[in-house]
């Protein structure tokens, strides 16, 4: 039974750390900030990107504070060493002419090789032939962000046309101020804890939309991080908004090159939907997690959440997260308006030394909200996981529902996966509901699936692939087929 | 009521240094160091503690704070406790061995009992039995409520029941919280060590008959192949504030079940930390809880399995109304070594108006790989549909919902009896008493 | 033609021997019956030959068309063409019985040095042998085994066995748990299955699902060995004496 348990271990070995394949890095020139974080960098950053004083001054408030605070690892269940934060630039931007690229055109082609090897889809030609389509034949646009700024956004006229702004927030701080300014910090305030306040005070781009009453984005919105310079921390922020009854769907996908320095990613989305609206946003993380030594890797601090603000809103996020030395992030759903809905769908893996702490939380304010969260963990090699989540129903928050399911599977007996969930319930017309369990896939399972043909590593992928099966059916199609490239696994076609 | 903890008109520390002092008989020996030592780890722990603390998150005491050093040589009298004669917990038979206000009261307890058991107080027993130092945790590695504990360390009980016997033998040790002299709730330590060699049931009762706070530590041991049955019953007056830490730590085959119920007193924490220490040992733990107008309710569990095929069951079920707040924390942690182990744990609770408040933290920490565990945990109300059915059939708001709550009990009041027959008797009378006390909160839907 | 050829097989679990000497031979288009009493070494027998870890060859060969059996892992038994049918098939939660079964098809294809098999003619291939054994549509989307009645269960095995086509079919106790309706249906995939290219071993307890699928040669395996041999009548006297008079090498062979 035990050269089982090795054969599995070897079997995700082989599957999550094949040769990183995206461990390469770039060759360009960039305009790198010096070393350090003290506040003539937040002007030398806010100044790089031409920001009006209100948003100076917000960064210099966030900066302000966060040189007074503390970080707060002591209660989450990770180690690692102190991080430097005066030993990293907080700007690095490819060197070319100072305005955005305008079109593909004018992108330098040396990151568009480099997004080709990312498999991303930058040139719009290719899009249309079918080549990267995205669900059912839609295209998908693309904002790339290549270390700290925002390279290329494609399908800008379609968008325009539809009255969807899709841009980076450098762009859209100088085109939509009111619009920034209305919402940005309304979801995660620069108080909130030590990484978010971080953020605020440096971050560089990341994605804006706004999606305008009533519309349904035909098309996914999708942005790619890579973080190519060494030293440097990413800091992207993301503003999400769905007007009244429109809808969204938007994809993350992140990658980096292999470094043996830590990476510091402190990023912050934040997601408002208004009555009747629906945001899905997607996540399959692959940063480089470390070798197997446990050296390197990226250290991922995130904070994510989304405000249902208005009646019958919806918020779903979903998350295969495969990379990354150190995870620590709870999207999360702010369930104000009445009958709004929050979802949590997580697959997390970890190998080698990896470590993570992630999970969700659920506030129920409003009347009749309700909260799904499902969570697969599997832990191998060396690695722990664990997910920590907070269904929290505060005392006017009646008619409450919450269902939760955590599993976890392990691989090998050198790994742990723990689960601390919070059950906060403050009214009594709720229904919490949560289950959890922990085990192995067993020896019987593994010899009944070679008795019917397959190799160790096939019954794995097959059962992890079961296992995982509730959270990947919520992942947009194309999403999926790179998640189960990631795991190592095939996803079935119907019969039909 | 609440004030009368707060303002104590004696200085914190000194009190404790004094009964040090007072105390002749232990003035340079092995108890007074240990009494040091608690005091030093209490004081390096932040002295005691506050919802800052991951573990007491959900339990505020900081309002105890400067009563914790009264003195424990304030004493309540009791010069004789009525039994009670009707079908209680109490009338179980077996040996009675009664604690007022911590400290053994011989007057009140039984003098004739088995060979197969050992009975001393405390003290008696620190001084002449030296394998009893043995099974006390040593201070350094406690939390902070066992390390003041430590620092108090004199008064309490030892039972032990010896090996070599097939019959089951039943000791009840009765806990009674009483004040007859003083204006100040008074404050104890009693420390309580039980261990079981053979076939034993233990009913521990908590009788709160005035304001106090018990701060009280316990130690079970089972032995390899022995089983200790543990019945907790807490019960009585709402200024009666009880902080229970246990450890209970199970050998080779050994099997520990404990069923814990309350539905009186104030404040009151149940600490478990249980060890499954030696291969194929087993822990069932059963609770029934009620928690209403500022009554606070909170079980913490942690249990240990450190070695292989161990097996572990916790089942922990509240009803909650308003003003009423029940927490429960439950950690499971499989140690690398516990291959083969098993572990589940359920909570529910039932919340019965606006006002009450659960809040529940179901924990898994496994670190190994060819084991099964499994939680759950559902917090929620009385099921409207079914309510309106039983009113349907021409029962009262009151009795519906008394059947309602009787039915989400059910499966630990009438399927726990651990070997005693009346134990369901008692416990569904000792939950009707309690929904008989509460005031209605809301008659319609 | 021999298909598999055991001869003079010791084997152990955990250091305790319980096959002591067992030697058998079968041939394709032959129907063999093995029964016993319990605890004789009759599951052992199927789940060694099928490659279960855990047990320990001490002495004697098995030969699967010439080849030694014993030193192939257990997907190449599989995909070579050797089935079990569990007694106890296991779950596993999010995979349906359809995915596991495209899995393991195009395992076994691949194998082979075939290309995987085209979706739309799985899709109708696995519909066709579904229906036979009264399984619909919906079954083939549960996850397998999940909530499987035992009847269930056993056509499950029996559909996996029609898919993958197999050389040499073991049945361990497939009837057992299971009434007069679901035997009927078992047995009629079984036998639609019986072929000039295939051997069957039929594990069982009971001779009641011989009269269903009727064997060529009935086993009686007591106490690790073989201790007798015959046909189908012999089924008929152990249904009658019982196993007693069999354990102390007493043979009434016809």
């Amino acid at each position: 039974m035990a050269v089982d348990s090795a054969d599995s271990v070897k079997s995700v070995k082989a599957v999550t750390d094949r040769k990183y394949k995206y461990g390469f890095t770039t060759d360009i020139e960039a305009d790198l900030a010096p070393v350090g974080l003290n506040e003539e960098i937040i002007h030398f950053i806010s100044q790089k990107k031409g920001e009006p004083s209100w948003l100076l001054d917000w960064r210099l408030q966030a900066y302000r504070l966060w040189i007074t605070l503390k970080e707060p690892h002591h209660w989450a269940r990770l180690t690692y060493p102190p991080i430097n934060y005066q030993g990293y630039s907080y700007y690095a931007a490819p060197r070319q002419s100072s305005d955005a690229p305008k079109s593909l055109d004018e992108v330098d082609p040396k990151l568009l090789e480099t997004y080709n090897k990312l498999g991303i889809p930058l040139e719009e030609q290719a899009i249309l032939s079918g080549v990267q389509a995205g669900l059912q034949g839609n295209a998908i646009a693309v904002d790339a962000v290549f270390d700290s700024v925002s390279v290329a956004t494609t399908y800008k006229k379609n968008l325009d046309a539809m009255g969807v702004i899709f841009c980076s927030i450098s762009e859209a701080v100088h085109q939509y101020p009111e619009l920034v300014q209305r919402y940005l910090g309304s979801v995660v305030p620069y108080t909130d804890n030590f990484f978010a306040t971080l953020n605020s005070a440096v971050f560089t781009d990341g994605s804006f939309v706004y999606v305008p009453q009533g519309l349904h984005c035909p098309m996914e919105l999708s942005t790619y991080f890579r973080i190519n310079e060494k030293n440097t921390g990413q800091f992207e922020r993301t503003l999400i908004i769905a007007d009244k009854n429109a809808s969204v769907s938007y994809l993350e996908g992140c990658t980096a090159p292999q470094r043996d320095e830590n990476q510091l990613h402190a990023a912050v989305v934040e997601l408002v939907a208004l009555d009747g609206a629906e945001i899905k946003y997607s996540t399959v993380q692959n940063w480089y997690p470390g070798d197997e030594e446990g050296r390197g890797g990226i250290y991922n601090f995130v904070t994510k959440r989304g405000a249902c603000r208005g009646r019958n809103s919806r918020i779903s996020w979903t998350q295969v997260e495969t990379g990354s030395a150190i995870t620590w992030k709870y999207p999360s759903c702010i369930l104000q308006g009445d009958q709004s809905t929050g979802e949590f769908y997580s697959v997390a893996i970890t190998n080698h030394y990896q470590q993570a702490d992630t999970g969700t939380k659920m506030i129920h304010i409003g009347r009749n909200t309700k909260s799904r969260i499902i969570s697969k963990g599997i832990a191998a090699g060396h690695s722990n996981s664990t997910y920590r989540g907070l269904v929290r129903v505060l005392p006017r928050a009646e008619g409450a529902r919450n269902y939760t399911q955590c599993d976890s599977l392990l691989i090998g007996d050198r790994c742990g996966a723990h689960t601390v969930p919070y059950i906060e319930a403050r009214h009594p017309s709720i229904r919490v509901e949560h289950e959890a369990t922990t085990g192995k896939i067993s020896d019987e399972q593994i010899f009944y699936c070679k008795q019917r043909c397959l190799s160790h590593e096939e019954a794995v992928a097959l059962i992890v692939n079961g296992f995982c099966r509730e959270v990947m059916q919520n992942l947009p199609m194309e999403f999926a087929v790179e998640a189960q490239k990631l795991i190592g696994i095939s996803l079935e076609g119907s019969v039909g | 009521m609440t004030t009368s903890f707060t303002n104590s008109a004696v200085p914190s520390e000194e009190s404790l240094l004094q009964f040090w002092r007072d105390d002749q008989a232990n003035q340079s020996s092995w108890v007074a160091d240990f009494r040091r030592r608690g005091y030093a780890r209490y004081s390096e722990l932040g002295g005691i503690p506050t919802p800052k603390i991951e573990s007491w998150k959900y339990t505020d005491i900081t309002r105890f704070k400067r009563a914790l050093y009264r003195p424990s040589i304030e004493r309540g009298i009791l010069s004789s406790f009525i039994w009670p004669s009707q079908d209680g917990l109490l009338t179980i038979p077996g040996p009675q061995f009664v604690l007022v206000n911590g400290r053994f009261a011989p007057q009140l307890s039984s003098s004739a009992f088995s060979d197969g058991l050992i009975v001393q107080s405390l003290e008696e027993a620190l001084r002449y039995d030296e394998d009893l130092k043995v099974r006390l945790l040593s201070p350094e590695k406690v939390p902070a409520m066992a390390a003041l504990n430590a620092a108090w360390l004199g008064e309490g009980l030892v039972v032990r029941f010896k090996a070599n016997t097939t019959e089951n033998h039943i000791v009840h040790v009765v806990l009674i919280s009483t004040n007859t002299i003083g204006k100040y709730p008074i404050v104890t330590h009693p420390c309580i060590v039980v261990i079981a060699e053979g076939h034993a049931t233990l009913i521990e009762s908590h009788v709160g008959l005035s304001a106090a706070l018990t701060n009280m530590v316990s130690y079970l041991h089972v032995e390899p192949n022995a089983t200790l049955t543990h019945v907790r019953a807490q019960s009585g007056f709402s200024e009666t504030h009880t902080i229970c830490s246990s450890t209970a730590t199970v050998a080779s085959r050994g099997l520990y079940q404990c069923f814990v119920l309350t539905t009186g007193l104030g404040l009151v924490r149940n600490e478990l930390a249980v060890t499954l220490a030696e291969a194929e040992a087993e822990c069932r733990l059963y609770g029934a809880y009620t928690a209403d107008s500022n009554r606070h309710v909170d079980n913490t569990i942690v249990m240990n399995h450190v070695a292989p095929a161990t097996t572990s069951r916790q089942i922990f079920k509240g009803v909650i109304d308003d003003g009423g707040r029940g927490v429960f924390q439950g950690r499971i942690s499989i140690h690398p070594e516990a291959q083969k182990s098993d572990g589940h744990q359920i909570h529910r609770a039932l919340l019965l108006s606006p006002g009450a408040e659960a809040y529940c933290k179901p924990e898994l920490e496994i670190s190994a790989d060819d084991v099964k565990c499994t939680h759950g945990a559902t917090a929620g109300e009385l099921d409207e549909e079914t309510l309106f059915y039983l009113r349907a059939r021409g029962l009262d708001a009151e009795t519906a919902r008394a059947l309602l709550i009787e039915s989400f009990l059910s499966d630990v009041v009438n399927g726990v009896s651990l070997g005693l027959p009346r134990l369901p008797d008692v416990t569904r009378a000792m939950i009707s008493v309690w929904l008989a006390g509460r005031v209605p909160k809301h008659e319609d839907f | 033609m021999t298909c598999i050829e055991i001869r003079d097989l010791h084997a152990c679990i955990d250091g305790r021997p319980i096959l002591k000497g067992v030697t058998l031979s079968l041939s394709v288009g032959e129907v063999h019956a093995i029964m016993g009493p319990n605890g004789a070494g009759k599951s052992t027998l199927s789940h060694l030959i099928a490659g279960r870890p855990g047990y320990e060859v001490t002495s004697g060969t098995i030969r699967y068309d010439g080849r030694d059996l014993l030193a192939m892992t257990p997907e190449e038994r599989a995909c070579t063409g050797i089935f079990l049918a569990f007694q106890y098939p296991v779950e596993i939660p999010g995979v349906s019985t359809a995915t596991f079964l495209k899995t393991a098809v195009n395992a076994q294809r691949r194998f082979r040095g075939k290309t995987e098999i085209d979706a739309m003619q799985f899709s109708k291939l696995i519909k066709e042998k579904a229906e036979k054994l009264g399984m619909n549509n919906d079954m083939l989307r549960r996850s397998l085994n999940v909530g499987f009645s035992g009847g269930e269960k056993k056509r499950n095995e029996i559909l996996q066995m029609a898919m993958l086509e197999p050389r040499f079919a073991m049945l361990d106790e497939t009837d057992s748990g299971l009434d007069i309706d679901s035997l009927k249906i078992v047995a009629s995939g079984v036998n639609a299955l019986r072929s000039a290219e295939r051997a069957f071993l039929v594990i069982t307890h009971y001779q009641r699902l011989l009269e269903y699928i009727v064997p060529d040669y009935v086993h009686v395996l007591a106490e690790g060995r073989i201790v007798c041999s015959g046909n189908k009548e012999l089924a008929l006297e152990l249904e009658a004496g019982g196993y007693a008079p069999f354990t102390t090498h007493a043979c009434h062979a016809s």
